[in-house]
């Protein structure tokens, strides 16, 4: 008897969320590189987007077994990522800023090279680029949008919108969403 | 023709993702999951012996065998060490002075926040000596008393946490244990050590920090060696006023008696009060000012900058984030709660001046009941009549930078993080700024950067004379 990829996927999820760790890592592990990149777009810092994301891994095994539906990982995994990064910058004005010769401003220092839209993306606000990275790169729908950010669909859209209007490539918004 | 979505997932694509980050990541969350799991079993098995033996003790009381009393905690000595003069934890400060020559600090290396090492000044900031490598840099997880006197929290997951702690000025420490299930990188414990050898540890119970099960409250009386259950306290039978449905955000003794919890319910912030070491809380709720969203703030822990009975309760609101605002910018506004009776009631707040430039704050403290500062990105305001007047300094140096962290010395003396580069943290720089007129003007200070090359010390040290 064949199964299908989804009663496999439903599989993997049950198992991870019976205590699974390998189910666990087979379920996540892909999420974690698309998840450090949209933390690194909300927290601009290589440290910081890595503790996020592993905060949000964290957090993503303990309440695995709030989650129902398999089909919805991405999102929630998002979700929790989004809200950690939410977490993360409002304490970093009390955090111990790290001394220059650090990681980051090696990359820092590189990513000088980087293109002039990734420039202005990396200028916008946090929030901003959470819904450029969430719709574009992760090529989510609006609803989806709206679930990681936890606004609804309009909210999104127009998040969107404003995003893409920030960016100034002289694009019409409207065309986007 | 490229289409929009073409373009920013390329420009995104450009961002480089660290090797082996997905390994990494499941490996420290293995060592998470794995610490958590040893935690419930060790509190179940611990559950069970306690049915036991309370069990055992009904039964041998009703037997009619000699009463016995529980140990007690010891009786409260009036005792007042670790005044903390900053507005935000110590690990708030880039440094933290314990008088104008020595300072503490913790310098953070490319991995991250997540530890740092130890280093101390005894010639106000000229001269850096490293005190202890690879200790915990976040959470307040440390406590400066005086020159001499620390106590700090070193480890990782991999090794375990354990207490330092010192009173020779970092040449020696002394290890010992964190009580069972303390978690020093979960939100759900927090600490404070009065003393030394007088400290308290919080261990939530719970799959985070917005739905937490049960609370423990361990302490110690001889730095950490020993460690009493001072009250447990948890949903279906909560005990001794602990605040187990509200979200902890800090605890701060100032003896072995009085100490506070500041947490967040569903009506907005709190602060609970215990004059017994701990055993029994009663709380008050801080009214926020008009306008202000009860479910965005976060309670500090209360300071009393002159170690007498006027203090102040930091309460940080977020507010929303405007249209146009700098990128990154967070906004925030602080609201201070003064009370002139050692913590027992606490004022209606007064809302500290905005920092015009972006509203952000980034540090803000007292250095005793009339010098109060507070640091945006490009400004500081600075009290010395205890927040009546204000003066304002937007120095000339860092019309190119921000400020990312300051502490006070004194009234004349700070030190302050300058930041430069884009308002894009990857691309930022990092480095060091005094002022020896109260904030007016600043110029560099050179401070030694942490050694990424370090190797980790978990024992103790003996670190050299300067």
């Amino acid at each position: 008897m064949s199964i299908t990829a989804d009663q496999g996927e439903n599989n993997l999820l049950s198992r991870a969320a019976a205590g699974s760790n390998a189910a666990f890592d087979d379920l996540v592990g892909p999420l974690i590189e698309p998840g450090y990149r949209l933390a690194l777009a909300m927290l601009g810092r290589e440290a910081e987007a890595r503790d996020a994301v592993q905060e949000a891994t964290f957090r993503a095994w303990r309440k695995l077994g709030q989650l129902r539906d398999q089909g919805k990982l991405r999102t929630w995994f998002m979700a929790i990522v989004v809200n950690q990064c939410r977490s993360a910058r409002r304490k970093r004005w009390w955090h111990v800023l790290e001394l220059s010769g650090s990681a980051e401003n090696v990359d820092g220092q590189r990513l000088w090279s980087q293109s002039a839209l990734r420039q202005a993306i990396a200028e916008l606000a946090a929030g901003d680029q959470a819904v450029l990275f969430l719709f574009f790169y992760l090529d989510l729908s609006v609803d989806e949008v709206a679930s990681a950010l936890k606004v609804s669909p309009a909210a999104a859209k127009s998040r969107i919108y404003r995003a893409v209007h920030r960016l100034k490539l002289g694009v019409n918004p409207l065309e986007v969403v | 023709m490229e289409s929009l979505k073409e373009r920013v997932r390329a420009a995104f694509a450009e961002d480089r993702v660290p090797p082996g980050i997905r390994g990494e990541t499941l490996a420290a969350v293995a060592d998470h999951r794995d610490a958590s799991r040893t935690h419930w079993s060790a509190t179940a098995a611990v559950a069970i012996l306690a049915v036991l033996l309370v069990s055992v003790l009904v039964a041998v009381s009703r037997a009619g065998s000699e009463s016995r009393s529980a140990p007690a905690v010891p009786p409260a000595p009036a005792v007042q060490y670790g005044q903390q003069g900053a507005l935000t934890y110590p690990d708030d400060e880039p440094i933290r002075f314990t008088s104008a020559q020595v300072g503490w600090r913790i310098a953070i290396g490319p991995t991250g926040g997540a530890s740092g090492d130890l280093y101390r000044t005894s010639d106000a900031g000229r001269t850096w000596k490293l005190a202890m490598a690879r200790v915990v840099a976040y959470r307040g997880w440390r406590w400066f008393f005086d020159d001499r006197r620390a106590v700090v929290v070193g480890g990782d997951t991999q090794s375990g946490y354990r207490l330092n702690r010192t009173v020779d000025g970092g040449n020696s420490w002394q290890q010992a244990p964190l009580p069972s299930g303390a978690q020093p990188w979960m939100g759900t414990t927090v600490g404070s050590f009065a003393s030394p050898m007088d400290g308290w540890i919080l261990v939530g119970a719970g799959p985070n920090v917005t739905s937490l099960q049960a609370l423990t409250l361990y302490q110690t009386t001889d730095g950490g060696s020993h460690w009493i259950t001072v009250t447990r306290s948890d949903r279906q039978s909560p005990a001794g006023g602990l605040p187990v449905t509200t979200i902890i955000n800090r605890m701060a003794f100032t003896s072995r008696s009085t100490g506070w919890i500041t947490a967040r319910g569903s009506a907005g912030p709190a602060v609970h009060l215990t004059t017994d070491g701990g055993r029994t809380w009663s709380s008050q709720r801080l009214a926020l000012a008009p306008g202000y969203s009860p479910t965005a703030s976060e309670a500090h822990a209360p300071v009393f900058p002159g170690g007498g009975r006027e203090g102040f309760l930091p309460v940080y609101v977020d507010l929303p984030v405007p249209p146009g605002s700098p990128a990154r910018s967070y906004y925030v506004r602080v609201l201070i709660y003064r009370t002139q009776d050692g913590g027992r009631t606490w004022s209606s707040p007064v809302v500290l001046p905005s920092t015009a430039a972006s509203d952000t704050v980034i540090s803000g403290g007292f250095l005793d009941a009339d010098h109060w500062w507070l640091a945006g990105w490009k400004e500081l305001w600075v009290t010395s009549d205890g927040g009546k007047k204000w003066a304002h300094f937007q120095p000339q140096l860092i019309e190119t930078g921000r400020f990312g962290g300051m502490s006070f010395a004194d009234a004349k003396h700070a030190y302050a993080v300058l930041v430069t580069g884009p308002a894009t943290a990857a691309l930022e720089r990092f480095s060091y700024l005094e002022s020896v007129d109260g904030g007016a003007t600043w110029h560099s200070a050179q401070l030694p950067a942490s050694d990424p090359t370090s190797s980790p010390r978990s024992s103790a040290l003996s670190t050299g004379p300067p």
